[in-house]
């Protein structure tokens, strides 16, 4: 708050204090017309100072209050929290402001949590739908297993479809949660690839897709349920875009001073330079996306995210008849000293 | 013959699981009165627990614990919980394994053997007689007649997976996926070169025809 905006906020007792100084001094003129100056001074001067005691004191005051208010709300990211930094003030227009402001928030903050109560609850019912939903699925798979025929192998495949998607749900569902049920270890990967590649055997035989192994005799530092997931859902895609004899996935890892990149390579269709940079957008499709089968757009995207709360980094490069997706996995020196 | 008890609540996956695990040699007992599930596991004197968590009357964490109290019996968690928390949970009250539903069948007799193996010392047989010739695992070879053929990795659990199949066809398909469940990702071709060399290596031995081709279907050990 400027001095000139608050004393043109106080015009009308500027002016009023003014005049009548003015007039009590034309007054002392007319009554006392010998030494009339000296006079009009002492009267005057007095008054004068007098109005503008309260003027100085009352400006101090609401300087104090207002700057800290503007500063509080121009520095501070949650915008919402603004009235709880603020010290309260001792003058009646600011304490108004602060009781309401204080209320305005507080009111705001319940409408969020409200939302907030009400995205977890449904989050909530997800994860439990999808424990539900896997006894069923279980009973299935042991019923086919029992009964094994073309029918049922061939319903087999369609229940592992929808496992794959419930287990989607639950990625998915889970997302926002990353920090609540992850524990970061030593990661081998050539266990973890084997166990996704074991995961697919079925698609990877039938499709008489070949694999390679390279380098992972590498560790490294994550979650292993998560960066299955991940890896899982870049071979589902490997294998689902692979399109001819002698179709081969390559998983390859590399050591850097910081970091440790795992690529996975397939030598299926490749990906259309105008859809690469989009692949990681939530329902992002792509020509091959609506050409092939029927996709979601959604494994690349819980991908990215998941990528981003564990603190990796993914990227994808492809040609005309190839595809690498790149993880890189930071690593800490700290850690080869424990 | 070991004795699985199943805890499960689930009718259609406690009958399925006991029809499966019987028909992959095992016995099994599935109770389903679960208000005296713990005395009744204690007093059943079987050699493995598969235990659910989400049960009627206890909680299956509940019954791990108070097992534990009075037995070693190994114990594998088999659930639909899959968090991190829940695995360590499990692990703490002294469950020997955790298996998340719905789970790769393949994969429970894994775990269930291998549970065997660690807590029974189970002396596993590693010859297997296959008429004319044994084959030795924990050597890699077979033994005609007193001759030895030593065999490499894969050619190893190619007569294997016959082995265990004998009598009848196994497919290129099924044999792959034994290969592959031993993390030995061998494609079609490899597949085919491995069958040739190990013929060879067995009729250079003077073993003829062991491996019988059956065009479009499969191979087989005669």
């Amino acid at each position: 708050m400027k001095l000139k905006e608050y004393l043109s906020e106080k015009i009308s007792y500027i002016i009023t204090h003014f005049t009548v100084a003015m007039i009590t001094g034309a007054i002392l003129w007319a009554l006392i017309p010998i030494g009339s100056l000296y006079i009009i001074v002492l009267v005057e001067v007095p008054y004068i100072v007098g109005a503008c005691i309260p003027l100085v004191i009352e400006f101090n005051k609401k300087r104090v209050f207002y700057n800290n208010l503007i500063f509080v709300f121009e520095n501070f990211d949650r915008k919402t929290l603004v009235a709880e930094l603020v010290k309260a003030p001792d003058f009646r227009e600011g304490i108004i402001l602060y009781d309401v402001l204080k209320g305005t928030n507080k009111a705001y903050l319940e409408e969020i949590n409200k939302y907030k109560n009400m995205q977890e609850e449904y989050r909530q019912y997800i994860e439990l739908w999808v424990h539900e939903v896997k006894t069923p699925i279980a009973s299935t798979k042991l019923l086919i297993q029992n009964n094994k025929n073309k029918v049922t192998s061939s319903i087999l495949e369609e229940i592992e479809k929808i496992e794959r998607y419930v287990e989607q749900t639950m990625f998915y569902s889970k997302l926002n949660s990353v920090e609540k049920d992850y524990i970061i270890k030593e990661v081998k990967l050539h266990e973890l690839c084997n166990s996704v590649i074991k995961k697919n055997s079925k698609d990877f035989i039938q499709k008489n897709i070949s694999v390679v192994t390279e380098n992972l005799d590498v560790t490294a530092f994550c979650d292993t349920k998560w960066l299955e997931y991940i890896v899982n859902q870049i071979v589902i895609n490997a294998i689902k875009y692979s399109n001819k004899n002698g179709a081969k996935i390559v998983f390859e890892a590399a050591q850097f001073e910081n970091s440790v990149v795992l690529t996975i390579e397939d030598n299926g269709i490749g990906i259309p330079e105008s859809d690469i940079g989009r692949i990681f957008d939530k329902g992002f499709t792509g020509i091959n996306g609506r050409a092939y089968e029927k996709t979601s757009g959604m494994g690349l995207y819980i991908c990215k995210m998941l990528c981003d709360k564990l603190g990796l980094f993914i990227s994808a490069e492809s040609q005309k008849d190839s595809t690498k997706i790149r993880i890189t996995l930071p690593k800490n020196s700290m850690t080869e000293i424990v | 013959m070991k004795k699985i008890l199943i805890i499960e609540d689930n009718i259609k996956i406690r009958n399925e699981l006991s029809i499966f695990l019987t028909q992959n040699g095992y016995t099994c007992d599935a109770p389903e009165d679960f208000a005296h599930i713990i005395e009744y596991s204690i007093s059943s004197k079987s050699h493995l627990i598969l235990l659910d968590i989400n049960l009627p009357i206890y909680d299956g964490y509940y019954i791990c614990r108070e097992i534990r109290k009075q037995s070693d019996v190994p114990i594998i968690v088999v659930t639909s919980r899959d968090s991190e928390i829940d695995e360590l949970t499990a692990m703490n009250l002294g469950a020997d394994d955790f298996i998340t539903k719905p789970y790769n069948t393949q994969i429970l007799l894994a775990r269930i053997s291998s549970v065997f193996k660690r807590v029974y010392k189970e002396n596993v047989t590693d010859k297997f007689d296959c008429g004319s010739f044994t084959i030795n695992l924990s050597k890699s070879e077979i033994d005609y007649d007193g001759v030895k053929i030593d065999l490499t990795k894969n050619e190893l659990k190619i007569l294997t997976g016959l082995y265990e199949k004998r009598y009848s066809i196994v497919s290129r398909d099924e044999l792959m996926a034994h290969l592959w469940d031993s993390e030995m990702f061998v494609d079609d071709n490899t597949l085919t070169v491995n069958i040739n060399r190990l013929r060879k290596k067995l009729e250079d031995a003077g073993l003829k025809n062991v491996i019988e081709t059956k065009r479009g279907q499969g191979y087989m050990l005669e």
